[in-house]
């Protein structure tokens, strides 16, 4: 679970966008001396496939449940909000797809905010590994948010998982991928969140 | 007219180069002719406005209707040349507003596998026990409220508890669980959020955890197949690492600030801990096992949705 839906509605705008996201920290000293197998205890990455290239997202709350010698293990984590870090840059009515990397079969939901807004400006489907979808979206930053309630990876995981991602809906600038930090630097007509 | 529920203004410091006009419009910015800093700009809607920024900077101002939001921006460049951008109206959408509420949304996630393979407590180990490594209280909580707190998220779950009327469906012998006590066990979770073998003891810790993260559930579990009956997997070891640099609060009552309720979040443990998966935010936002929780100081998860209900009744040969 993330913190999230009231915090957000709290939040009446968004300035700065957020860059919350924060860096998993590296692997600190644990008390258990058993290396686990963290692979397998970690659901396939979320990623978001343009002109730009691959952007990868901001991991979310998640289950992945694999097998083991004797029987199964799933780990659930759940993580505050997270906010896109970067954003990739796209024409209007341009293409992208939703790709859950190493996933056999997927299903889930994508919604798709203003970015730091609540309200939903567009909704599709995931519809198993690869989702293609044409940009229907006015110029401006925007949150896209993955949710896949149910995956498989050929290598036996299974559960669910959910990332958020960033898109910037731009006529004119550069196809790239960017910090969201280049928003907050002075470039206001871009400033659309 | 929708009610304005409140106004926000923010100034952006920064100036929009010069060799940027000509690309302004693309971005729907509008030249204002002839406007200074400091003249006054209004909405079309007439619900928001603002007077235009000194040079080098941008203004955002945006209006909370109780139906949507009106915003519009206002930019004055180093050469002061004005330029303005008002948004449409954003009204509410009832078709994409998300969350159904908890207790008319049914959603809830099932395994992959079929159910006779459910991972779930065995009525042959049941009751269960868990325990709570008490000493990783953090020293800020009232130790015995907050094994309270945990307690009451527990039995959430075998006593159905929901604020929609809902009965209790579930045999108190199909899903008891017991609090074992304080232990001086660590949880099978590393400081990196992974599970570890199985100690077959459950466990309940405040212990660091990964930037971003609240809390890890690891459920663990074994095949059995008993003699003429179809094999599953028993639940033999749910442990949970509550992330200790954060702040917590037990229950709601004189909550404030940047605090997570323990109870809200031990709710939803609890719930992979009884073999519950997430459910979509966007689509099922209210039920306790969406993937977020709603917010600081926010106790919706202390009780369960219909999703959630049916969910676990689904899992416990109920419903």
């Amino acid at each position: 679970m993330t913190a999230g839906r009231n915090m957000k509605q709290n939040l009446i705008f968004m300035l700065a966008v957020s860059a919350a996201g924060g860096v998993l920290l590296a692997g600190s000293a644990t008390a258990q001396t058993e290396d686990p197998d963290t692979e397998a205890q970690t659901p396939p990455p979320i990623v978001l496939v343009s002109k730009a290239g691959r952007q990868r997202a901001v991991q979310e709350s998640f289950c992945v449940e694999s097998d083991t010698e004797t029987g199964t293990r799933r780990r659930c984590v759940d993580m505050v909000d997270g906010r896109p870090r970067r954003l990739s840059v796209v024409r209007p009515r341009g293409r992208i797809a939703i790709i859950i990397d190493d996933a056999t079969e997927a299903s889930g939901i994508v919604t798709v905010q203003r970015l730091g807004r609540t309200r939903d400006v567009a909704r599709f489907r995931v519809q198993g590994p690869r989702t293609p979808w044409r940009i229907r979206l006015r110029p401006g930053a925007y949150e896209v948010e993955v949710e896949v309630s149910a995956f498989r990876t050929a290598d036996g995981r299974r559960g669910d998982t959910s990332g958020s991602l960033g898109l910037l809906v731009d006529r004119n600038r550069r196809i790239s991928i960017i910090p969201v930090s280049a928003l907050r630097s002075g470039r206001g007509p871009e400033l659309t969140a | 007219m929708s009610k304005t529920i409140a106004v926000a203004v923010a100034v952006f410091m920064g100036a929009i180069p010069s060799v940027a006009h000509a690309q302004v419009p693309d971005l729907d910015w509008q030249i204002a002719p002839g406007a200074n800093a400091g003249d006054l700009f209004v909405h079309p809607s007439g619900l928001t406005g603002a007077r235009a920024p000194q040079p080098g900077h941008t203004l955002f101002v945006e209006s909370l209707l109780e139906t949507g939001a009106v915003s519009m921006a206002i930019s004055t460049d180093d050469a002061g040349i004005v330029f303005v951008r008002a948004d449409p109206v954003e009204e509410g959408s009832e078709d994409l507003s998300g969350a159904a509420g908890p207790c008319s949304d049914g959603a809830y996630q099932r395994d992959w596998d079929n159910w006779n393979y459910f991972k779930k407590w065995s009525s042959d180990t049941l009751p269960t026990p868990w325990y709570i490594r008490t000493s990783t209280i953090p020293g800020y909580l009232d130790a015995a409220a907050t094994i309270d707190a945990i307690k009451d998220s527990a039995a959430a779950w075998p006593t159905e508890h929901n604020d929609c009327g809902r009965g209790d469906i579930i045999a108190t012998s199909e899903l008891s669980q017991q609090y074992g006590g304080s232990t001086t066990a660590a949880t099978d979770i590393t400081a990196d959020g992974y599970c570890t073998t199985p100690s077959r003891k459950s466990v309940i810790s405040y212990a660091p955890l990964p930037n971003r993260i609240l809390a890890v559930a690891c459920a663990q579990t074994e095949n059995v197949r008993a003699a003429g009956e179809t094999e599953y997997n028993r639940l033999i070891d749910a442990d949970v690492r509550i992330n200790s640099d954060y702040t917590w609060k037990n229950t709601v009552s004189g909550c404030s600030g940047s605090r997570y309720l323990t109870r809200a979040v031990m709710t939803h443990e609890f719930g992979h801990s009884y073999g519950m998966w997430h459910v979509s935010e966007s689509t099922s936002g209210y039920l306790t096992m969406s993937t977020k929780i709603n917010g600081y100081c926010q106790q919706p998860e202390y009780t369960l949705g219909l999703g959630d209900m049916m969910g676990i009744e689904r899992i416990y040969d109920r419903g």
